[in-house]
């Protein structure tokens, strides 16, 4: 099993947000990695997760099946989930998925920044 | 009719410069014509000789849809590789596959979404069809005509009848009432102009077309 080519980098701006830059490959193998760096990022007081994709080189079916995963976990919190650094090919396969209706999606960190 | 006569003189020419199969069936469709509705099926099979290892193996391919469009007869094979069934190689094939049709200047957001439902096929094929035994390769064949790109990726299924998957429905993966996956075909099928799918007795064929030219040109816009 090949490792996962993904690296997820956690900063909690303030005491309600987090955001969490990913660097490499959205697909099963981000799974761990996804799902700790949530952990890190969720504190008592976290209301909104803010995904980075600004460093993503590759997502497939199983990786948004992964979204959708963390999707469960943060709506069970009451947590919004948001996103920026999206290419306009991912931003379609958004669309075409309904996740942006799920997951705002912001043309950069300051704007999702000022939206949580 | 076509005829045997036509088929011996056709073999007998045959330089072994693109599969056989896909050259019989562009004679086909260049014989029939674009008229014509086909009433059965037509399957063909090659049976090649290794000289090396002695080994024999068999290719079997039920008709393609090849014959739809006028002018498709005249297919040439810009690219052919195996890719072992092997977590993660879908990357592989996506990346041969960008390279070998970038002589045909696809528009960037055609290419990206061709090589995503290349990579979903393949991943299909590997995982579903092959069961990732990596000694069952999944081949991908890239074949162009005047008008239609066309990927031709098969696995070795064994023949049995792809699912139809349910059409994924963010709210009841939310729900938890369907699985958070399950989004492989969904995607393939919005993301190029048209899907064939073919089985037979040894494989799973997925075709992968994108119209290069004409009114079905770039139809999955959404």
């Amino acid at each position: 099993m090949p490792q996962a080519n993904v690296m997820m980098n956690v900063r909690r701006v303030n005491p309600t947000t987090s955001i969490i830059d990913i660097h490499g490959d959205v697909s099963a193998f981000a799974e761990n990695v996804l799902m700790e760096a949530y952990a890190e990022a969720n504190t008592p007081t976290t209301r909104t997760i803010i995904l980075n994709f600004a460093g993503l080189e590759y997502m497939n079916s199983s990786g948004i099946g992964l979204l959708v995963t963390l999707l469960i976990r943060i709506n069970r919190q009451k947590q919004r989930m948001y996103a920026f650094g999206l290419s306009e090919h991912y931003r379609h396969i958004f669309e075409l998925t309904r996740l942006s209706d799920a997951i705002k999606i912001y043309e950069n960190e300051s704007a999702a920044l000022s939206a949580a | 009719m076509f005829g045997f006569p036509r088929l011996m003189a056709l073999l007998g020419e045959y330089k072994g410069n693109m599969p056989v199969i896909d050259l019989l069936l562009g004679q086909l469709a260049e014989f029939t014509g674009s008229e014509w509705e086909q009433e059965d099926d037509v399957t063909l099979v090659t049976l090649r000789r290794s000289e090396s290892s002695g080994e024999s193996e068999i290719i079997t391919m039920s008709t393609p849809h090849i014959d739809e469009k006028p002018g498709d007869s005249d297919w040439r094979v810009l690219t052919e590789m195996s890719i072992a069934s092997e977590p993660g190689n879908e990357r592989q094939a996506m990346e041969q596959v960008g390279q070998a049709v970038r002589a045909l200047n696809l528009p960037e957001r055609r290419l990206e979404k061709l090589k995503t439902a290349v990579a979903e096929a393949t991943m299909n094929a590997m995982e579903h069809g092959n069961k990732y035994q990596p000694d069952k390769p999944v081949t991908i064949q890239v074949l162009v005509s005047q008008a239609t790109l066309m990927v031709r990726i098969r696995d070795q299924g064994n023949g049995k009848p792809i699912a139809e998957p349910h059409t994924p429905d963010l709210e009841a993966k939310l729900a938890e009432l369907q699985s958070p996956r399950g989004w492989g075909l969904f995607l393939i099928k919005n993301l190029v102009d048209d899907v064939h799918v073919i089985s037979d007795e040894h494989h799973h064929t997925l075709e992968l077309i994108l119209y290069l030219e004409g009114d079905n040109y770039g139809s999955k816009k959404s």
